[in-house]
C-alpha cells in the first residue's frame, strides 16, 4: 500500500487525544459553581493528560522503519482502515499524524497545560468560561495538525479561531476589542478565501473527496500511481475565456490555476504566520491578549500557518509552490529584517516578542520554502523551537506583569538582583531566542538557513544577519530589564515562586535538550519532512517530463 | 582507559563545575564555589596533561595511533591512515543532527546466476536519499527489465537488512557495501548493504585531539586553572562569587569545546559560547550600566563576525558535503575538489569571523571596553584564551587558506596594521587595564601577521607564549589594583601601615582614601595615580617586570622568540620579491619597537620612582592565593619560548599544521625563510636593538627624577596626534554615528511610519473602507418587500443571462 497508516497501539489514541479537551470543557459544566481554583486544576489536568497522550503518540511513531515509501509517514490513523464519509460533497473524517504532526500535537498539548497551570491565581474574572476557551481551543488546534481531510482541517481551523477572539475580547487590555476585532476580520478574511481554494482544489481536479489522499492522488501526479490528470484546462466556459483573454496556452494555463488556487491558500497561511505584511494584527493581539492566549497564540496558533504551507499548499501544488517561492522568500526575508529592525524600537515587552516573532517565523518560512530536506527539517524544527522560547518569553513576562502591572520597559531595570532566578531563567530563554548554539533555537536557525542556502546562496546570507539583529533587540531588553541600579519598581519584586518554577522547567528543559540532543525531534520531522521534499520533487518532475531514470540515476563516478 | 576515553573529561570537568554552581552555588557560599570550580579546572589540568603524556602527540617519531592499542571502534578513518603522520585521537559522543541521510549502493545491473562472482562491469554504484531508496531502485530494477516493480519491492525490502559482514571489503570511497545474491535468483538481484554512517547532513558533537588541540588545551587548562586559583582571592570580598565562578567554569568548558571540536559546528558552538560567557563576565558587575553596556557591544560584534563564520560553514558544507574535518580538510588539499575562487570566498569569510573573535581592525573595539569585567576574566578571557580562537580556527583550517594566497596577504595586512594601530594607542593609555587591552589587540596583530605569512606554527607559538605573560601582566595589573586600593584604604591613620610609615612619612602628604577619578578611569587602575609599587609590593612588582620585559620582547624571554620567529617568516616572504611583504615587515618591527615603548613606560609609571598617590603610598602586596600564580606565570614567561621547547613544539605541531606541497609556493615564505632573507641571527641582534631602542626611550621620558625628554611637553608639541591617539582615533565615535545611530533612527522610523503608519493604516484603511460598503449597502435593506423584489429579478435575469451565454 502505498501510504502507510497503521496504528500500533490498536484503539483510536489519536482522536481520543483531540477530543479529550472538548469533553474536558464540557466537563466543566458539572463543576460547582464558584470554585474558580478547581475549574483551573481540571483543565491543568484535562490539558495535562492530553499531553501524555501526545506524548504516547510522540514516542509510539515510529521513524526508522526501513526504506519509507514515499508518503507512508501517517501513523496512529483514526478510522485505520480508512476516510469515514462525513458530510456530503466527500467530505470526510480522518485523523493521522505524520512526523511534524505528532510533534506539534505535542508541543500544543503541552504549551496548553502550562499555560493553564499559570494562570491559577493569575486570571480572576470568569474563571470557567476561560479555561473551556482553553480547552476548545486546544482541540481545534491539535485538529488543525491531525486532520486528514482538508475540509475537516478548515473546520478545525475556524474553531481554533473563536475561542482566541474570545480570549482576547474578555480578559484582554485597554484595546482588547479593537485587537479582537482585528485579529478576527483578518483571519476571517484570509479563511474565507481559503475556503474558495479548497473547494476549487476539489472540484477543478475532480478528486474523489477533500481527502489528503485522494487531493493528492488527483493532484500530484505521484510515481508509482499512475499519472494523475492534475487540474484539467477548461475548454468552454467561462473559465475558457479567461484563458482565451489572457492568450495562454495549454500548459501555462494550468500552471496559471493551480498557482492562483496556491496564492489563495498562501494568503490566507500567510497571514496567520504572520507574514510581512499581514503581520500587523499580531503585536494589537500579542499586547491585548491575557499572558495564556500570548502563549497559545504565538506557540501555536502562529504554527498553523506554517503547517498549512507544509501539509497542504506546497505538496497539494508543487510546481506552483516552486514557482512562487522565490517571492514568498523576498516576503520572509523583509520580515527577519523588518521584524527585527521594528522589535528593536519597542518599549513594550510583549509588542518585542511580538516582532521578534515575525522575524522568527520569517526564518521558519525561509527553511520551509527552499523545498530541501535540511531547509524543510530546519523550518519544521524551528516551529517547535519559537513555540518553546516564545511561549517562556511570554509567560516570563506575565509573571512579572502579575507583579508590577506594567510591561514598560523602562519601567524595570537591576532586577537581577531581586529577583535573580527569574532573571537566569530569563537569559537562558533569550539566548534560545538568539540561537546561541547548545539551546533549541540554534539547531532549527542553521538548519532552515543551511537549506536557504543550498537553494540559493543569497537567501541564506540575507537570512543569516538575522542572527545579528535578534541579538542586538534581546540583548538590549535584557539589558534595560535586568542591569542597571534598580529601580523603584524592581527593588521590591519577589522572585520565582515553586509554582511559576514548576511551569517554567517544562521549557527550560526542552530548551537544552532540542539544543543538544534533537534526535527525539528532528528524526520523525526530518523522515516527513524530507518525504514532503522528495514528493514535491518528484510531482514536478513528473509533470515536466516523463519519468527519465538515466536522468535520476547517476553513472557511478570513477 | 584509553585516550578516546579520557578527552570528553576535559570539557566535561569544568561543564561538571558549572552545573554544580549553578545548582548549589549559593548553598555553597563564595569560599567553597571559588574552590569547586578551582578543583574542576585543576582536574580538567590534570587530565590534560596526562593526555599529552599517554598520547603519541608530543613525541618524536609518531606511530599511528592503532599501535598504541586503542580499540577498534575508535580507529582513525581510513583517510589518516595514507598519511600516517597525521596523529589524531577521535572521540564521537552521540549524533547532533540527521537530515536526509543518503546511502551509496552498490547494484548489479545484469542477469548473473547464483552462486556465479559477479563481474566487475556488472556493478555500478548509486548515490541516493534514504528517502529515495525503495523508490528509485524500483525504477532501476524496471529500466533494467529485472523485476516488476512489486517483485522488487518485496526483494529490496529484504535486502536491506542484510547485515555487513565484518570482513566486508572496504570500497576505497569510505562505504561498505555488499554485493550478494539472493539464494533463489536466476536472475539480477540488486544489492544494497548500508554503509556504517550515512552521508547526507550528518553532524556528530564529536572530539578530536591532535597536536594543535592538544597544546590549546594545555593552555587553557593551566593558565585557566591559574586563574581560578588567583580568582579567590581576588574576589574574595566579592559577594556574588558563586555566579562568578560559575561563568568562569561553562568559559573554560566552551573554549575546551571549541579547541577540540572534530568539526567547524561543534568549534562553533565553543566560538559561540565562549561569546556569552564573555557577555557574561564583561557585564558581571551589571550595576553600573556602562559594564552591561561593554559586555552587550562585545557580544553584538563578535556575532557580526560570526555570521561571516556561519555563511563559511554553509559555503563548506556545500562545497564539501560535510563539516568534519577529518572530511573537508583533506578534501581541500585537493584543487579537483576546492576550486581557488571558492576557497577564496571561504578564507575571506573565515578571516571575517577571526577578526570578531580576535579583536582585529575593523572588529577590534568591543575589547578595550571588555576591560570593565573583572581583572582575572581579562587575563583568561581577553587575553590567554577566547581572542586566540580567531588564530587556533585558522590555523585549524590552514588547508583552505593555502589555497587563498590572497586572502592570506589579507590576513598579514589586517594583522599588521592592528597591531600597528593598537599599539599607538597604548603608547598614551592611563588606565594599566587599556594600555594591556590595546596591548593585547597588537600582540593578536602579529599571530595574524604570522598566520598570514603561512608561519602558522609561529602564530600558535606566539600565541602561547603570549598567553603565559599576558595573562601574567593582566594578573600583575589585577595583583597591582589590589595593592592600590589596599593603600587607598589603609592610608594614614588607619593604624595599620606602622611597619612601614618610617620610610613614607614624606608620603603623608597625600590625603586618606582615594582620589577623584580622572578621565572616568577609577584611581586604583589609574598609572597616574600609581609608583614606586616595585617597593611595596616586590613579588607582584618583579613577576610584572618579568612580564613586562617578555612583551617587550627581551632576549631571552618568551615573547623574544616568538615575535623574532613571526618577523623572520614575514622578511622571509619579502625575500621573494614581495614589495608588501617587506612594508609589512618593516611595520611589524616599528611595532616592535612601540611595544617596548609603550611596555616600558607601564612598567616605569606604574612600579619606579615615587607613589603619586595615598593608594600607592600605602600599598601593600597580594595574598598568596594572588601572587603563586604570578609566580607561575613568569616562569613560564622566561622559559616559554626557549628553542628547547619550541623546537619539539613545532616539530609536533608540523603534521596538523604542514603546507601540502602543491600550494607551497602559495605560503613559501615558511619554507624558504632561511635562505632568502637575512640570517636568523641578524634578525635577532636587529629585533633586540629595536626593543631595548623602544625601551630606553621610555626611560628617557618616564625615568624616575627629571625625565630627559619632558612626556608632558611632547604632548603638547604634538597636540593634534595626541589627542588622536588619546581618542583611540575616534573609531568608537565613528561606529556610533556611522552605524549605531542610524540603526536605531531606522528602527524608529520603521515601527512609527512604515508600521503604523503605511502597513497597518492600510488595513485599517481596507477595514474602513469595509465599513463603508456595508454602511452604504445597508441603504438596500429597506424591509420594503418591492425593493427585494426588483433585486431578485434583477439577479434572475443576470443568471438567466449567465446561462445562456454558457450553453
Amino acid at each position: 500500500m502505498l501510504f502507510n497508516t497503521s496504528n500500533a497501539l490498536g484503539f483510536p489514541v489519536l482522536s481520543l487525544t483531540l477530543f479529550l479537551p472538548l469533553v474536558g470543557a464540557l466537563g466543566l459544566l458539572l463543576l460547582p459553581r464558584r470554585h474558580d481554583a478547581l475549574y483551573v486544576a481540571w483543565g491543568t489536568f484535562v490539558a495535562g493528560t492530553t499531553t501524555v497522550l501526545a506524548g504516547i503518540l510522540w514516542l509510539g511513531y515510529e521513524v526508522d522503519w526501513p526504506f519509507t515509501t514515499t508518503l507512508a509517514n501517517f501513523q496512529f490513523a483514526d478510522p485505520a482502515r480508512g476516510p469515514l464519509p462525513w458530510l456530503p460533497g466527500g467530505v470526510t473524517y480522518q485523523v493521522a499524524v505524520d512526523g511534524i504532526a505528532v510533534v506539534l500535537v505535542f508541543l500544543t498539548a503541552l504549551l496548553t497545560t502550562l499555560a493553564l497551570a499559570f494562570s491559577l491565581g493569575s486570571v480572576r474574572t470568569r474563571v470557567r468560561e476561560y479555561v473551556a476557551l482553553l480547552l476548545v481551543m486546544e482541540t481545534g488546534v491539535i485538529g488543525v495538525f491531525v486532520a486528514m481531510d482538508l475540509f475537516l482541517f478548515y473546520v478545525f481551523w475556524e474553531a481554533a479561531l473563536i475561542p482566541m477572539m474570545l480570549l482576547i475580547g474578555i480578559w484582554g487590555g485597554k484595546e482588547r476589542l479593537y485587537a479582537a476585532y482585528k485579529f478576527v476580520v483578518y483571519t476571517i478574511a484570509g479563511s474565507a478565501l481559503m475556503l474558495v481554494a479548497i473547494v476549487a482544489a476539489k472540484e477543478l481536479s475532480h478528486a474523489a473527496s477533500f481527502h489528503y489522499f485522494d487531493l493528492m492522488h488527483a493532484l500530484a501526479p505521484l510515481p508509482g500511481v499512475g499519472s494523475a490528470p492534475g487540474i484539467p484546462v477548461p475548454t468552454s466556459g467561462a473559465g475558457a475565456s479567461i484563458i482565451a483573454l489572457f492568450g495562454l496556452d495549454l500548459p501555462h494555463a494550468a500552471l496559471a490555476i493551480r498557482i492562483a488556487i496556491f496564492l489563495a491558500f498562501a494568503l490566507a497561511f500567510a497571514v496567520k504566520v504572520p507574514m510581512f505584511p499581514f503581520h500587523t494584527w499580531l503585536p494589537d493581539a500579542h499586547v491585548q491578549a491575557p499572558t495564556a492566549g500570548s502563549v497559545l497564540l504565538a506557540g501555536v496558533l502562529l504554527k498553523m500557518g506554517t503547517f498549512g504551507f507544509i501539509r497542504w499548499a506546497m505538496p497539494l501544488f508543487p510546481d506552483a509552490a516552486m514557482t512562487v517561492a522565490p517571492w514568498l522568500v523576498a516576503l520572509a526575508l523583509v520580515g527577519i529584517w523588518y521584524g527585527a529592525w521594528v522589535a528593536f524600537a519597542q518599549t513594550d515587552m510583549k509588542s518585542l516578542v511580538a516582532y521578534s516573532s515575525v522575524s522568527h517565523m520569517g526564518l521558519v518560512m525561509i527553511g520551509i520554502l527552499a523545498i530541501q530536506p535540511v531547509g524543510m527539517a530546519g523550518g519544521a524544527l524551528q516551529m517547535i523551537n519559537h513555540g518553546l522560547s516564545t511561549g517562556a518569553l511570554f509567560l516570563l513576562v506575565g509573571m512579572l506583569y502579575d507583579r508590577a502591572h506594567t510591561r514598560d520597559i523602562a519601567a524595570f531595570g537591576g532586577l537581577w538582583s531581586s529577583m535573580p532566578r527569574f532573571s537566569a531563567v530569563f537569559l537562558v530563554v533569550t539566548f534560545s531566542s538568539i540561537g546561541l548554539p547548545g539551546t533549541n533555537g540554534f539547531v532549527g536557525e542553521w538548519l532552515s538557513l543551511l537549506g536557504a542556502f543550498q537553494t540559493r546562496p543569497l537567501w541564506g546570507i540575507l537570512a543569516a544577519f538575522g542572527v545579528v539583529f535578534g541579538a542586538a533587540y534581546m540583548l538590549r531588553l535584557v539589558q534595560r530589564v535586568f542591569f542597571g541600579p534598580p529601580s523603584e519598581l524592581s527593588r521590591s519584586m519577589p522572585d520565582l515562586t515553586g509554582r511559576e518554577m514548576v511551569v517554567l522547567a517544562p521549557l527550560v528543559i526542552l530548551i537544552f535538550w532540542i539544543g543538544l540532543y534533537p534526535r527525539p525531534f528532528l528524526a520523525p520531522i526530518e523522515a516527513s519532512g524530507t518525504s514532503i521534499v522528495e514528493t514535491m520533487r518528484q510531482g514536478v518532475a513528473e509533470a515536466v517530463a516523463p519519468a527519465d531514470v538515466g536522468a535520476r540515476i547517476h553513472p557511478p563516478t570513477p | 582507559m584509553s585516550i578516546e576515553t579520557l578527552l570528553p573529561w576535559v570539557p566535561a570537568l569544568p561543564l561538571i563545575g558549572f552545573v554544580t554552581l549553578v545548582f548549589f552555588g549559593r548553598r555553597l557560599g563564595g569560599r567553597w564555589s571559588g574552590i569547586v570550580a578551582t578543583v574542576a579546572m585543576g582536574a580538567a589540568f590534570a587530565v590534560a596533561a596526562w593526555l599529552a603524556l599517554g598520547s603519541a602527540l608530543l613525541r618524536p617519531g609518531w606511530s599511528p595511533p592503532r599501535v598504541m592499542g586503542i580499540d577498534e571502534k575508535h580507529v582513525v578513518p581510513a583517510d589518516y591512515l595514507d598519511h600516517p603522520q597525521e596523529a589524531v585521537y577521535h572521540s564521537t559522543l552521540w549524533t547532533w543532527m540527521t537530515v536526509a541521510p543518503q546511502y551509496d549502493l552498490t547494484v548489479v545491473t545484469r542477469p548473473v546466476r547464483a552462486g556465479e562472482p559477479v563481474p566487475a562491469d556488472a556493478v555500478t554504484t548509486i548515490r541516493l536519499p534514504q528517502a529515495r531508496i525503495t523508490h528509485d531502485l524500483e525504477l532501476f530494477a524496471t529500466s533494467h527489465r529485472m523485476f516488476t516493480p512489486e517483485q522488487a519491492i518485496g526483494r529490496i525490502a529484504r535486502l536491506d537488512l542484510l547485515p555487513i559482514g565484518p570482513d566486508a571489503p572496504l570500497n576505497g570511497d569510505r562505504l561498505l557495501a555488499e554485493t550478494t545474491l539472493l539464494p533463489d535468483a536466476e536472475r539480477a538481484i540488486p544489492a544494497a548493504g548500508l554503509p556504517e554512517r550515512p552521508l547526507g547532513y550528518v553532524v556528530d558533537v564529536a572530539l578530536q585531539l591532535d597536536a594543535l588541540s592538544l597544546l590549546m588545551i594545555l593552555i587553557v587548562t593551566g593558565v585557566g586553572f591559574l586563574i581560578h586559583l588567583y580568582s579567590i582571592g581576588y574576589m574574595a570580598h566579592d559577594a556574588d562569587r558563586p555566579r562568578y565562578f560559575a561563568y568562569l567554569n561553562l568559559f573554560a568548558f566552551s573554549m575546551l569545546t571549541l579547541v577540540l571540536g572534530a568539526n567547524f559546528l561543534v568549534l562553533f558552538v565553543g566560538w559561540e559560547l565562549v561569546g556569552a560567557c564573555s557577555y557574561l563576565l564583561i557585564g558581571f558587575w551589571h550595576k553600573d550600566p556602562a559594564n552591561a553596556s561593554a559586555g552587550r557591544k562585545a557580544f553584538i560584534v563578535n556575532r557580526i563576525g560570526d555570521v561571516a563564520f556561519l555563511i563559511a560553514m554553509m559555503l563548506i558544507f556545500t562545497t564539501f558535503g560535510s563539516l568534519a574535518f577529518a572530511d573537508v580538510l583533506p578534501q581541500a588539499a585537493d584543487p579537483l575538489v576546492l576550486s581557488g575562487g571558492v576557497a577564496t570566498l571561504i578564507a575571506a569569510l573565515l578571516l571575517v569571523g577571526a577578526t570578531g573573535k580576535s579583536a582585529q581592525i575593523p572588529l577590534y573595539v568591543w575589547l578595550p571596553d571588555a576591560m570593565a569585567g573583572p581583572t582575572p576574566v581579562s587575563a583568561l578571557i581577553h587575553a590567554a584564551t577566547m581572542v586566540t580562537a580567531g588564530i587556533y580556527m585558522m590555523a585549524r583550517a590552514h588547508v583552505i587558506f593555502d589555497h587563498a594566497p590572497s586572502v592570506l596577504v589579507a590576513v598579514a595586512v589586517v594583522g599588521a596594521v592592528t597591531a600597528f594601530g593598537a599599539a599607538l594607542i597604548a603608547l598614551v593609555q592611563s588606565d594599566i587595564k587599556r594600555v594591556l587591552a590595546y596591548s593585547t589587540v597588537s600582540q593578536l596583530g602579529y599571530m595574524f601577521l604570522g598566520v598570514g605569512a603561512g608561519a602558522y606554527a609561529s602564530g600558535v607559538f606566539h600565541l602561547m607564549t603570549h598567553a603565559f605573560f599576558k595573562a601574567l601582566l593582566f594578573l600583575g595589573a589585577g595583583s597591582l589594583m589590589h595593592a592600590m586600593e589596599h593603600g587607598f584604604h589603609h592610608g594614614k591613620g588607619s593604624g595599620h601601615g606602622a611597619a612601614s610609615s618610617s620610610e613614607d612619612h614624606d608620603d603623608d602628604a597625600f590625603p586618606p582614601g582615594p582620589p577623584p577619578a580622572l578621565d572616568g578611569i577609577p584611581p586604583e587602575q589609574d598609572l597616574r595615580h600609581m609608583g614606586g609599587l616595585l617597593r611595596k609590593a616586590p613579588v607582584t612588582g618583579w613577576t610584572f617586570v618579568v612580564g613586562g620585559l617578555a612583551l617587550a620582547g627581551v632576549f631571552p624571554l618568551a615573547g623574544f622568540w616568538s615575535k623574532d620567529e613571526i618577523l623572520h617568516h614575514v622578511i622571509g616572504r619579502a625575500g621573494e620579491g614581495g614589495a608588501i611583504w617587506l612594508a609589512l615587515f618593516a611595520l611589524g618591527l616599528v611595532t616592535a619597537g612601540l611595544t617596548a615603548f609603550y611596555t616600558g613606560r607601564l612598567l616605569l609609571l606604574a612600579l619606579f620612582g615615587a607613589p603619586r598617590s595615598s593608594g600607592a603610598a600605602h600599598a601593600a602586596d597580594s595574598p598568596r592565593t594572588m601572587t603563586a600564580p604570578l609566580v607561575v606565570l613568569a616562569a613560564l614567561s622566561i622559559v616559554g619560548g626557549l628553542p628547547w621547547l619550541s623546537g619539539p613544539l613545532a616539530e609536533a605541531l608540523d603534521p596538523v599544521l604542514r603546507v601540502a606541497g602543491h600550494v607551497a609556493t602559495n605560503v613559501a615564505g615558511s619554507a624558504h625563510a632561511a635562505e632568502s632573507g637575512p640570517s636568523a641571527l641578524t634578525l635577532a641582534l636587529i629585533a633586540s636593538a629595536v626593543a631595548l631602542g623602544g625601551l630606553a626611550l621610555a626611560w628617557a621620558m618616564y625615568r624616575p627624577g627629571t625625565p630627559l625628554v619632558d612626556p608632558a611637553r611632547l604632548a603638547t608639541a604634538m597636540g593634534g596626534a595626541y589627542r588622536t591617539l588619546r581618542g583611540k582615533f575616534y573609531v568608537d565615535e565613528l561606529y556610533a554615528w556611522g552605524l549605531v545611530r542610524p540603526f536605531t533612527r531606522i528602527a524608529d522610523f520603521l515601527w512609527h511610519r512604515v508600521d503604523d503608519g503605511v502597513v497597518d493604516a492600510a488595513v485599517n484603511a481596507v477595514g474602513r473602507g469595509a465599513v463603508a460598503l456595508g454602511q452604504g449597502s445597508r441603504r438596500w435593506q429597506t424591509g420594503y418587500v418591492r425593493t427585494y423584489g426588483l433585486g431578485i429579478v434583477i439577479g434572475a435575469a443576470a443568471l438567466a443571462a449567465w446561462l445562456l451565454w454558457l450553453v
